[in-house]
């Protein structure tokens, strides 16, 4: 090659302008790539040495364990595959209709139902009977734990439920009251395991028992002091809320952990594998691991310390809490935010609830001594209550509204209109603090014009019968 | 110019210079360098500049293999035809010598057949079940890439050994810093060989400019190099810029604490694109001269003789 035609091939190479803008277009995506991991450099973190600490701390979090002898969760177990379904169409089943009319628990295929259902209704009782429950879960699986016993649990708190409409209907409420107990414990036993998801399915199979006894207060109510006194015993909450979350957004936040980690750690990446994630993904996901790591650590203490001074967590609380700790970007932290925003609310409303439902007992009480209704709460105290509650959200003290106008009550599609002239209503403001005059759109009152607004927790007592 | 008054330089001092001075200098200057790259004061800086050393003593065993075996073996069995026993092939050979090999820069048989394969690319990524594969295709080109810019600076270009240094000090920081990277060691080797194409294609970009507007020194060949890295690196540096600046304005993205990197990137996206214009239109005017000279433009030429 001569000097002049070494030097034309080569002017010829540089005017050719589209092949030069080809490689330049080329290059972008992956020095683009490459820049940003330089640039996240300072906040990176070897996933595979945070995944030992990681599960570590995730196999201490299982609970200990518990003899077989001693181990409730067996005989769950036992009855979940006793169980006999009801025969007739799916909308009829009495597990799913607690809420019908008194008339509904008389018919025999719920009687033949219930009778099916004997040795099942053995097994959940010596369960029940015991203190200590472990579910032998799996912890080195992290998310992927198995759950599949949260539905089980469900449907043995609706039988439970289920015998105790019967019982109260044909005048037993001191074994309704047995039932509605047992309910409890089968929550209690389930929230050994420290997961958000386990904590929601307990709040779940509380939100059962109340509405049962809803029911049961309305179809048939009782007018005895010592039933009353039953009930109150089964509804009495004792767990402060706040520790509760506490306890269990520690834990949750361990296995959260332990997500991150193990998404990344591509040595472990059975997770990524089983959800049907490429490998190459979690590798993509390392770059913002780092950030995502920092991110969480630092929102946990923030969380726990607004959760241990009481503070109700708005999702504009959250999130600036998320701006106050975000090291860059955080999906994670991000999209498990609100989760915990409503669990915790979910949790409130719950505790808010048995207090309201105490109170109406307290109410029925004072009916049944008084032979008429208290004007306000304060008539309660002392003989019935110690001092008017205050609720869990905004601290201030429920109360107690006489409907003026007809109420229409909803107990399912399948149910008969119910109409109360002059219920009583219990009620917490919820979480906004207005008072809404125990309006909440997912209570069992029925308004068929315009849309119903708030959030005040409220519980329904029928109207006192004169003689 | 350096094509074509190529001198072999000697292993040793190849082996003297990728493995003793080199490694000696970066210690002088490591402590800003990692300073520059991680603002973190908790990490453990110590370990992490061992991790960078061991990125830059294998990129730096890698090129001394392959720089003996092209320079040295390759073409002298290439160009005595010893290979070829045959009598066909060798005419074959000579055809496409005197056609082809002689009279083109540019392997355009080549760049057709990595332009083919970018574009089966494309549908790899826009399938998540083909992320993986698409993934390895980022490597697979890279390594094509890579032999394509590298047949073009060692065999066609002849590059001297300083520029030589510079390309793999440049590529070594760059490729260990990634490479240490926690957690990022997976992601670091798909994008090493396109990381290495990207320095090898600057330094054949950055070559040809110095060499058709006459720059022969060491030092503005080398200089051409750096401003060709920079230029051909504009659009991602412009890119990351602005996105890292939309992105801290929204502050549920959480990059704010990234702002402080926006600015900088950009003044040196536009800095790099101001010198892709500025190169491009000089080096333009001169080429256009060398492929159709006139009285006027061969005066004015810094390559081209004006004596008949």
């Amino acid at each position: 090659m001569t000097d002049s035609t070494a030097l034309q091939s080569l002017a010829r190479w540089r005017l050719s302008n589209l092949h030069r803008g080809f490689w330049q277009f080329l290059f972008t995506p992956v020095l683009a790539l490459a820049f940003a991991i330089l640039m996240l450099r300072g906040d990176a973190e070897d996933p595979r040495k945070n995944h030992i600490e990681s599960k570590k701390a995730l196999l201490a979090l299982a609970p200990p364990p518990v003899p077989d002898a001693e181990n409730a969760a067996l005989n769950y177990r036992k009855a979940f595959t006793a169980f006999v379904g009801f025969p007739g169409p799916w909308n009829d089943d009495p597990v799913m209709n607690l809420g019908r009319e008194s008339a509904y628990f008389e018919t025999p295929a719920v009687a033949s139902f219930l009778t099916s259902n004997a040795a099942a209704y053995t097994l959940l009782e010596a369960a029940t009977d015991q203190q200590r429950c472990n579910w032998n879960l799996d912890y080195s699986q992290g998310f992927l734990m198995n759950s599949s016993h949260y539905s089980g649990m469900r449907q043995c708190a609706r039988m439970l439920c289920f015998r105790a409409r019967i019982r109260a209907h044909s005048d037993d409420h001191l074994g309704a009251a047995a039932d509605l107990k047992r309910a409890n414990m089968l929550a209690r036993h389930l929230s050994g395991d420290r997961t958000l998801l386990n904590e929601l399915d307990v709040i779940s199979i509380q939100a059962i028992v109340d509405a049962t006894l809803q029911s049961i207060i309305i179809h048939d109510t009782t007018k005895q002091e010592n039933e009353i006194g039953a009930y109150r015993n089964v509804m009495k909450f004792t767990t402060d809320p706040s520790v509760e979350f506490c306890r269990v957004y520690e834990g949750e936040t361990i296995f959260q952990a332990e997500m991150t980690d193990r998404l990344a750690d591509d040595t472990s990446n059975s997770m990524a594998a089983s959800l049907g994630i490429p490998m190459e993904t979690a590798t993509t996901f390392r770059l913002i691991y780092g950030t995502e790591r920092k991110t969480q650590q630092a929102i946990k203490e923030d969380v726990l310390k607004c959760a241990r001074n009481g503070e109700w967590l708005s999702e504009s609380i959250y999130t600036k809490i998320l701006q106050r700790n975000q090291k860059g970007p955080a999906i994670f932290s991000m999209m498990t935010m609100p989760g915990f925003t409503r669990a915790q609310c979910a949790m409130a409303r719950e505790a808010d609830s048995r207090l309201c439902i105490d109170t109406a007992l307290a109410v029925l009480d004072f009916r049944i001594k008084h032979e008429r209704d208290p004007n306000s709460l304060d008539e309660l105290v002392p003989d019935f209550l110690p001092t008017v509650p205050v609720d869990f959200f905004t601290r201030k003290p429920l109360a107690l509204l006489v409907d003026k106008a007809e109420t229409e009550l909803y107990f399912g599609a399948r149910a008969p209109k119910y109409n109360l002239h002059g219920s009583l209503r219990i009620y917490s403001f919820g979480r906004n603090g207005k008072d809404e005059h125990g309006h909440n759109p997912t209570s069992i009152e029925q308004i068929h014009t315009g849309r119903m607004v708030g959030d005040d927790i409220v519980f329904f007592l029928p109207p006192i019968k004169k003689k | 110019m350096g094509f074509l008054e190529f001198k072999k330089p000697r292993v040793s001092w190849l082996i003297v210079w990728l493995f003793i001075i080199i490694p000696v200098l970066l210690m002088l200057v490591r402590a800003p360098l990692l300073k520059l790259f991680d603002f973190n004061p908790e990490k453990p800086t110590e370990e992490m500049c061992i991790d960078a050393w061991w990125g830059y003593y294998s990129v730096a065993v890698a090129v001394t293999a392959l720089y003996a075996i092209i320079v040295y073996r390759v073409p002298q069995r290439f160009w005595n035809g010893t290979f070829i026993v045959n009598r066909i092939p060798q005419r074959l050979w000579k055809w496409l010598k005197a056609t082809w090999w002689d009279t083109r820069f540019d392997m355009g048989v080549f760049r057709i057949i990595i332009t083919i394969l970018m574009f089966t690319l494309i549908p790899c990524l826009f399938t998540p079940q083909l992320i993986s594969v698409g993934l390895n295709f980022v490597a697979l080109l890279g390594v094509a890439l890579c032999i394509y810019f590298g047949h073009l600076l060692l065999l066609r270009l002849q590059c001297s050994l300083l520029e030589l240094l510079a390309i793999t000090t440049t590529f070594g920081l760059i490729d260990g810093l990634v490479l240490s990277t926690p957690g990022a060691l997976k992601l670091g080797l798909f994008l090493s060989p396109t990381l290495a194409a990207w320095i090898l294609y600057a330094a054949v970009s950055g070559i040809v400019t110095a060499t058709l507007s006459g720059a022969n020194g060491t030092g503005a060949r080398l200089l051409h190099i750096f401003a060709a890295m920079l230029s051909v690196s504009a659009f991602a540096l412009l890119g990351l810029g602005a996105a890292i600046l939309i992105a801290s304005e929204s502050e549920k993205y959480g990059m704010s604490t990234y702002r402080i990197w926006a600015w900088p990137l950009i003044a040196a996206g536009v800095i790099g694109f101001g010198l892709n214009i500025r190169l491009g239109i000089k080096t333009k005017k001169h080429a256009q001269a060398l492929l159709k000279p006139t009285p006027e433009s061969v005066l004015n030429s810094p390559v081209l003789d004006a004596k008949p």
